[in-house]
């Protein structure tokens, strides 16, 4: 078990390059965030403690700082929260092992950023609807047993739940076709929640944000009771290569 | 994404509160689980519960914040609160 207050390395992105930072940037235990140059790469790290996690939204937007700081003066590839190491050789050792992977992503990214792009909806009502609209198609006898009819009342969960994953998923289809001009990339999730039907990940050129912006406001068309959440600009952090080296 | 720093008044004292959940909620929702993997030779653990376990339960949480208040946000770079929606979660925000 590893003791909470020994300091080890945390690791907030990888960058291109290893000059000096313009600015500094402040990470964990108050130190300046140093650059620990690998092949051509660097890694932005700093010294840790394990207690200094526990706070985790604390401590995620610490992250995030640091990663959209190093934005301001070069090409990142954000790390995923919580990458500690015990040692400054053993993340050079990783990362020489996947140099070959953050080499393409940054030049795959250069002057991209992610946008997010939530579209809610009244998810009650609409299950409501959908639960109408199938007693309506019911053609099935009424159940008299309890057996029947608990299981006409899962029978029904289920259709109710089919036919909004099938409004949810015609939804990110029309909103694919609507913002595909203006992405580089895009990322999809569907029926998230009851509540959030439609949820992606845009990849955009910076000059192209505006566009992206004005393109999500029209989605509000949609449909009557869409509300459209965006927020950014990120990082790119779904859409560097995973473990596995894909994208 | 610092949205604390983005309000300019103060006025906008529970907006920003507003700012900050919805961007913390986006913030979590990438970095627990998207971002560059290099495996760490570190497991990281919070009293014997795994760190991402414990993050996706605050996403969950603040999932249900979000649908709770269905505020509306108008588009921007940053999530914003409409007039209206705010009026709606007069003495809400605080409490979230």
């Amino acid at each position: 078990m590893v003791s909470e207050h020994m300091q080890r390395v945390y690791l907030y992105a990888i960058v291109d390059g290893d000059a000096v930072l313009t600015t500094p940037v402040t990470g964990f235990t108050g130190v300046p965030v140093t650059l620990l140059p690998v092949e051509g790469l660097a890694a932005a790290i700093s010294p840790v403690e394990m207690e200094m996690l526990k706070d985790t939204a604390a401590a995620a937007l610490l992250h995030e700082e640091v990663v959209e700081h190093l934005m301001t003066e070069r090409r990142v590839l954000p790390v995923r929260f919580g990458a500690v190491f015990s040692s400054v050789e053993a993340l050079t050792a990783a990362l020489r092992a996947r140099r070959s992977v953050l080499v393409a992503d940054l030049a795959w990214l250069d002057g991209q950023v992610e946008i997010g792009v939530r579209l809610l909806w009244d998810g009650e009502a609409r299950r409501s609807r959908a639960g109408d609209t199938q007693q309506e198609d019911d053609v099935l006898s009424p159940a008299t047993g309890p057996g029947s009819q608990y299981l006409r009342a899962r029978m029904q969960e289920v259709a109710v739940e089919s036919r909004l994953r099938q409004q949810a998923s015609r939804l990110a289809e029309r909103c694919e076709q609507m913002l595909a001009p203006f992405v580089t990339a895009l990322k999809v999730r569907v029926l998230a929640t009851g509540q959030m039907p439609v949820s992606i990940a845009c990849l955009v050129k910076r000059d192209a944000v505006a566009a992206l912006v004005d393109a999500v406001a029209a989605l509000r068309a949609l449909e009557p009771d869409i509300q459209a959440v965006c927020t950014g600009p990120w990082p790119p952090y779904h859409f560097v290569s995973d473990s596995q080296g894909e994208s | 994404m610092a949205p604390e720093q983005r309000s300019n008044g103060a006025g906008r004292t529970s907006q920003a509160m507003s700012e900050r959940d919805v961007s913390l909620l986006e913030l979590l929702d990438r970095i627990l689980d998207k971002g560059v993997v290099i495996a760490g030779d570190v497991v990281i653990s919070v009293a014997d519960i795994d760190l991402i376990y414990l993050g996706l339960k605050v996403i969950l949480t603040s999932v249900d914040t979000l649908e709770k208040n269905r505020a509306r946000y108008a588009l921007g770079m940053t999530a914003v609160v409409s007039p209206d929606a705010e009026a709606q979660r007069t003495g809400v925000a605080s409490g979230e």
